[in-house]
């Protein structure tokens, strides 16, 4: 009697590529980013001396509200955007620095961090063009070369992980039995 | 490390480019939409530093121009002042009244003022009726006096032209600028055609605006 193989369904999905790794990753990253966001808004308020108080925009969405001039405001946005950058910088530093985190998965999942980075900028600096007051242009380099600077230090090494991985394919094609050699995930 | 350790795959390539999507969306916005400045401005009423009352023509001259500055507009349930002159011009004739209205400023700087012919805040045309009437029969100036403005044949003293109303058609030539604590008298020119019909009536509605400088 012979048995028919059955799929290994606790084997990471879709050949070798752990789909979860990467969106938990992302997850942490932007909640990361988030959270610095949010905490940094309310230590800058407290220091400009600004009133802070919760409100819920049309009855159910939460969000903070200022009352104070559009300097301190624009003061307020800027530097908070500034420290979610630069935790995203240091997230793609620390994330490097260990070769246990250096799992593509997770850098690319980790990259998102500076990605919503840049997207606050651009929403910062699409609401300033239409009207309202929202960054200081003199800072706000700072933001974009910080969030810049850590995705380029996550894309380094996924790109040299694309290039061993390219030589690995090439040498396998010369001998098929170590094709099945891909990378697992390990916890 | 055996496969008993190894996780199930709960994302699918989709699921999670989708998963990922939702993140790069929603983070961005909830933390652009966590910050809303709101601004406070509070009001002080107080009379207008930018007045207009009756020239020595409206007094001197009572029937043939007449300013009323109690007729009001309403404007989504405000009464603005809308200051009203009956001016009366004759059939064939060139009219001019040197000093029908009185422009003051004491805005504490000063201010330059521009005529802009518009509709009212209750909507009513600026040129009433908009086509054709007695507006075919009139062609109307309105001057504002000024050392830096031209000599007009049968004024005394120089004007600035500020309004022009030529076959129903409005223009807004000049600018004066009232020094703080000064005042300049509007000066009006009509002529009339001798076809003109005696009692027909018209309505030019129009701004005197203010700005600081």
């Amino acid at each position: 009697m012979t048995t028919k193989p059955q799929p290994d369904t606790t084997a990471p999905s879709h050949q070798g590529v752990n789909y979860d790794e990467l969106v938990i990753s992302a997850a942490k990253a932007a909640f990361l980013v988030f959270a610095v966001k949010i905490v940094s808004v309310y230590g800058l308020a407290k220091i400009y001396g600004a009133t802070l108080s919760l409100n819920l925009w049309r009855g159910f969405l939460p969000h903070l509200a200022f009352s104070t001039s559009e300097e301190t405001f624009s003061s307020i946005v800027t530097w908070s955007t500034l420290a979610m950058a630069t935790a995203a910088l240091l997230l793609a530093a620390f994330t490097v620095a260990r070769s246990a985190n250096r799992e593509r998965q997770r850098l690319w999942g980790r990259l998102v961090a500076g990605v919503v980075v840049l997207e606050t900028l651009a929403l910062q600096v699409f609401r300033q063009s239409s009207g309202g007051p929202a960054v200081q242009w003199q800072w706000s380099w700072l933001v974009v070369v910080t969030g810049v600077a850590g995705i380029i230090l996550l894309a380094v090494p996924l790109w040299n992980d694309r290039a061993a991985r390219s030589r690995t394919s090439s040498d396998s094609d010369s001998t098929p039995a170590n094709q099945v050699n891909n990378r697992t995930e390990s916890r | 490390m055996g496969p008993q350790a190894q996780r199930s795959g709960t994302f699918t390539k989709t699921s999670a480019i989708a998963a990922i999507l939702v993140i790069l969306l929603a983070v961005p916005v909830a933390a652009e939409v966590a910050i809303q400045n709101f601004m406070a401005a509070d009001v002080l009423t107080s009379d207008a530093c930018f007045s207009k009352s009756a020239g020595a023509d409206a007094a001197a001259a009572s029937g043939f121009f007449t300013f009323d500055s109690t007729t009001t507009v309403t404007d989504g349930g405000v009464d603005l002042i809308q200051e009203t002159s009956t001016i009366r011009a004759f059939a064939g004739d060139r009219l001019l009244y040197s000093d029908a209205i009185v422009f003051a400023n004491n805005c504490g700087a000063d201010i330059t003022v521009t005529f802009i012919s518009a509709p009212d805040p209750a909507g009513n045309p600026a040129i009433d009726p908009p086509v054709g009437g007695v507006w075919a029969d009139i062609n109307l100036r309105f001057y504002l006096a000024d050392p830096t403005g031209l000599t007009i044949p049968g004024l005394p003293g120089s004007w600035v032209e500020m309004l022009a109303v030529d076959a129903g058609v409005a223009t807004t030539p000049g600018s004066v600028v009232i020094p703080n604590g000064q005042s300049r008298s509007m000066a009006v020119t009509i002529d009339t055609d001798g076809a003109a019909v005696s009692g027909s009536t018209g309505t030019l509605r129009w701004i005197a605006a203010a700005n600081n400088g």
